[in-house]
């Protein structure tokens, strides 16, 4: 009989303390497939803001500029030498913009037209780090009602992410610790209800490996199988989600997730599912397998 | 092949199962253990499989001093000193086939030879027909067969018996007696613990006599009366 049969006939003799252990390392992954998808949505987001430093100017609602005025600013922004590039967005511009954006909701284009909407110039740098004088020209200008900045955003997203990665941790870390204390719980039962057997085993000269390596393997199976599912079913939740996601997220190019991510996650967690499953098991062994 | 110097084994509960005991076995010797209940007998039998370890004296089995044996060379100890019990300690969900095998598939053996050998061995012991019985579907003597078939699968040099009469009918405990002789004959030492005074007197071989611990007598071949 070789080991993958031991590891069949061992797990079929207690099924549900097998079940058991599935289950709590398929919820175990499930949290860290969401965290790790949440963390990479995170990143590629605050890639997205870096690498497009934009700082927006809304003007007073309905109130669009000269060309005098527009050339103006152009000019001043210029002269700093950090202007990548320029764009006016006139009353107008925003209304069809915002239709386009709003056509599926009638109730929405009726509320808003161009009188409320304002004006704005968008801007660009080569480097995040050269927002802060072109917004500081922009602020000096007459009618400047807002600007929006990307530094902050990018700031809060960072913030944002960094609260993401201890949570996720802190959770991820629980149920890894939780799911390891399930393992070795249903390992020691286990060596508890073939106690005879193992007795004999070592009586006609079993070697201490071959009485703990089904077990051990047992343990293993439990987090690889584990791991495996709980990838599966968040990649079928990630997949049903992406128009969703897809829509909510607009112009950010974040959906579809790259195949090789969710292969790379893949990989990741059957290690992990592994390696939970091994030390579960042989502290399993070594504290209650007494040979 | 077997030297006992005074050998002393005291459990924590203050009892003295073995009192300085002191005898040499050689190669292809049949041996029988007799004595009381409480005599010693069993952890004789024990110290020499290392399940038990002696509070003093030395054991040596096979040139192998059981004192300096690590623990993970245990395992091999056993499988050179086969071991029959009174109470067979078979798996009762196992068939006699898979009992047998199980002392050759921890030697790693591969399947096709484990096959041929357990076939071997079982024939020996003529339990070819029931190789796929379960214990609960066999007598007494025949279990006790495979206890013996189970050890012998591996090829021990030494082949130790603890009452393996014990819980047979007359018949089937003098069969398995004979049995025992025929390994002996085939070039195995056999070792015998019994209470079985007919046994012992028939088989005319040595005879090792302990009474509280102690060796009180040691016959050789046919001295015994």
């Amino acid at each position: 009989m070789n080991i993958l049969q031991k590891t069949y006939k061992q797990a079929r003799r207690s099924p549900f303390q097998g079940l058991a252990a599935v289950m709590i390392t398929t919820l175990t992954f499930l949290v860290i497939s969401v965290f790790s998808l949440i963390s990479y949505g995170s990143i590629k987001i605050l890639e997205y803001f870096e690498s497009a430093p934009q700082v927006i100017a809304f003007f007073e609602p309905g109130k669009d500029l000269t060309e005098v005025e527009i050339a103006n600013i152009r000019a001043q922004l210029d002269k700093t030498g950090k202007l990548k590039d320029f764009r006016y967005v006139s009353t107008n511009e925003a209304e069809a913009i915002y239709k386009e954006k709003n056509k599926d909701n009638p109730l929405l284009l009726e509320l808003v037209d161009a009188s409320i909407l304002p004006a704005s110039i968008e801007i660009s740098a080569g480097e995040l780090k050269n927002l802060v004088e072109l917004k500081g020209v922009l602020e000096t200008q007459e009618g400047v009602d807002d600007v929006v900045y990307y530094e902050d955003i990018v700031n809060s997203l960072s913030s944002w992410i960094n609260s993401v990665k201890i949570m996720g941790g802190a959770a991820i870390a629980y149920l890894v610790i939780e799911s390891v204390l399930v393992i070795l719980v249903i390992i020691a039962l286990q060596i508890a209800a073939r106690r005879e057997e193992i007795e004999i085993l070592k009586l006609i000269g079993a070697t201490t490996w071959f009485i703990r390596q089904p077990f051990v393997v047992t343990g293993m199976a439990y987090g690889l199988i584990g791991g495996f599912l709980a990838w599966s079913v968040s990649y079928l939740m990630l997949l049903y989600s992406t128009p969703f996601l897809a829509n909510w997220l607009q112009d950010i190019p974040l959906l579809p997730v790259s195949f090789w991510f969710m292969l790379a996650l893949l990989a990741g967690e059957l290690v992990l599912g592994i390696l939970i499953g091994a030390v579960g098991s042989l502290i399993a062994t070594r504290r209650f397998l007494k040979i | 092949m077997i030297i006992f110097q005074k050998v002393s084994k005291s459990f924590p509960d203050g009892t003295l199962a073995l009192d300085k005991a002191s005898f040499q076995i050689n190669k292809k010797e049949f041996v029988f253990f007799i004595g009381p209940s409480g005599a010693g007998k069993t952890t004789v039998m024990r110290l020499l499989r290392k399940e038990l370890t002696p509070t003093s004296g030395s054991i040596v089995v096979m040139d192998k001093n059981l004192t300096d044996t690590e623990d993970d060379q245990v395992p091999f100890l056993r499988r050179d000193v086969g071991m029959c019990y009174q109470d067979f300690k078979l798996l009762s969900d196992r068939t006699v086939y898979e009992n047998v095998a199980l002392a050759l598939e921890i030697t790693g053996m591969e399947r096709e030879k484990i096959e041929k050998r357990v076939a071997e061995v079982l024939k020996n012991v003529g339990l070819s027909k029931k190789a796929n019985f379960f214990p609960i579907q066999i007598s007494g003597g025949e279990l006790q067969r495979v206890g013996i078939a189970r050890a012998l699968a591996p090829d021990p040099k030494i082949l130790i018996a603890d009452e393996p009469t014990g819980n047979l009918d007359p018949e089937s405990g003098w069969e398995i007696i004979k049995l025992f002789k025929e390994i002996n004959l085939a070039g195995t030492t056999v070792l015998v613990a019994t209470h079985n005074a007919e046994v012992v007197d028939k088989f005319k071989e040595r005879v090792i006599k302990l009474e509280d611990g102690k060796i009180v007598s040691d016959k050789k071949k046919g001295e015994y009366k």
